[in-house]
């Protein structure tokens, strides 16, 4: 989807093309020399927000794809990797999500999302499904603050900016996750014990 | 202290130590007499080491994204703002804006190259499939493009590493990875094409490459920067399938 561009946005793709007409770095050059680094943590967050393999996969393809393209949009000097955040939460929102729901299926179990690599030992493989299979107990909303919060190391202002929510409204989110997941291991606890 | 009523959002703000100073004190003052608020805290606690731990071995497993070679964002020249400094901006500005040529569509090839570009020995080094994984990759890849790919498995001389289907422009593109005797990454990629056309050599993003098409699929074989080495394994491929 391409929304109209802004005015200062407009501006931003202005100095892109004098910044490329100078022949120093551009835009482009640093979002492409970054994007290595950054998909592959893209693509874990799509996957536990999307809970399918195969979304994730567009999902993450979907936001390099749409960074290069709007390159000229990137502020030299700022965070690359929440700036490619923000871009993948809108796509989730505003085009991937809609389908996914219509296409049914939903959280699929991690087995069944392909996950089970050939590349790790059974050990690990069993230690990954169990922690995505709690994460999938965890509401949409929750599952992203999360991953920015607690995996990615955002600030909460920070995570608040990608999410385009109120600061107050991830710390409510991260205190149910918490408490969802402290209950979690209690009961387990108690079950072993 | 204890009835100022401590939220589990504040209590989770200060385990993740987003709360402000006089708040900390106040909830450490708290925390110091309370016995439900500390309960509650234990509670909140949960350690999330694990969930970065696993999120890490995930990351690992992400599929490199394909994108369009760097080609396709054309640079300027220099030359192009010439003459006063601010009216030059000003109309290179508008003519960049109005006059910028449309970059030839990147071709499967382009995607192909700049996707291969980010291989290096390591990505397949550590890659070892059980005969039954590598069996059931095998069969999922041929039946995704469409003709039987096991052959290409077998190439002598090269460590064939994984097959996988990836997609382009919505049709299945096939994409077997291996490591020469040198360790150089080289990938074989299969998509079906209705067209036919004799081997020749390319070069795309600083790889050499060959391809050729039989009439039901076009065929690409590229990695390395030896020619001969190019040359020679799209030969047995060739003979082989």
């Amino acid at each position: 989807m391409s929304e109209p561009l802004g005015v200062s946005e407009y501006f931003n793709t202005l100095r892109g093309r004098f910044i490329r007409l100078l022949g120093k770095k551009s835009n482009a050059d640093i979002v492409r020399e970054g994007l290595p680094d950054i998909a592959p943590r893209l693509w874990r967050y799509a996957l536990v927000l999307t809970g399918r393999r195969d979304v994730a996969d567009d999902l993450a393809q979907n936001t390099c794809l749409r960074a290069l393209e709007k390159a000229d949009q990137f502020q030299p000097g700022t965070h690359l990797d929440r700036w490619m955040f923000r871009i993948a939460q809108r796509i989730w929102l505003n085009e991937l999500r809609s389908q996914t729901v219509r296409r049914g299926g939903g959280l699929v179990p991690v087995e069944d999302a392909g996950l089970v690599a050939e590349g790790m030992d059974a050990e690990t493989n069993i230690f990954v499904s169990q922690v995505l299979s709690r994460m999938n107990t965890l509401p949409e909303a929750q599952r992203s603050t999360v991953m920015l919060v607690y995996v990615e190391g955002f600030a909460y202002r920070e995570a608040a900016e990608v999410l385009d929510i109120p600061i107050g409204t991830v710390m409510s989110r991260l205190a149910a996750a918490r408490a969802t997941l402290g209950k979690e291991l209690k009961q387990d606890q108690s079950d072993s014990a | 202290m204890s009835e100022e009523n401590i939220s589990d959002e504040l209590l989770t703000a200060y385990l993740d130590d987003e709360v402000e100073a006089a708040d900390r004190v106040r909830i450490d003052a708290a925390l110091a007499e309370d016995e439900e608020l500390q309960g509650r805290l234990a509670l909140l606690d949960v350690p999330l080491d694990p969930i970065r731990d696993a999120m890490a071995q995930v990351a690992a497993q992400a599929p490199a994204p394909v994108l369009p070679p760097a080609s396709a964002q054309r640079r300027f020249p220099l030359a192009v703002a010439g003459g006063s400094l601010a009216a030059g901006l000003v109309l290179g500005a508008l003519l960049m804006t109005q006059l910028t040529p449309a970059p030839k569509a990147p071709g499967w090839i382009d995607y192909v190259a700049s996707y291969q570009a980010l291989y290096s020995t390591e990505t397949l080094a550590g890659v070892e499939l059980t005969p039954e994984i590598r069996a059931a990759q095998l069969a999922s890849v041929s039946t995704a493009v469409g003709r039987p790919l096991e052959a290409a498995a077998s190439v002598p001389g090269l460590d064939f590493k994984r097959a996988q289907t990836l997609g382009f422009n919505g049709k299945p593109l096939v994409q077997m990875a291996y490591l020469s005797a040198d360790g150089v990454p080289l990938a074989f990629c299969i998509i079906s094409k209705e067209q036919t056309a004799e081997l020749k050599q390319l070069q795309r993003e600083g790889l050499q490459a060959a391809s050729w098409s039989d009439g039901s699929h076009a065929y690409l074989l590229i990695g390395g920067d030896d020619p001969q080495l190019i040359e020679t394994t799209a030969r047995q491929l060739q003979s082989l399938l």
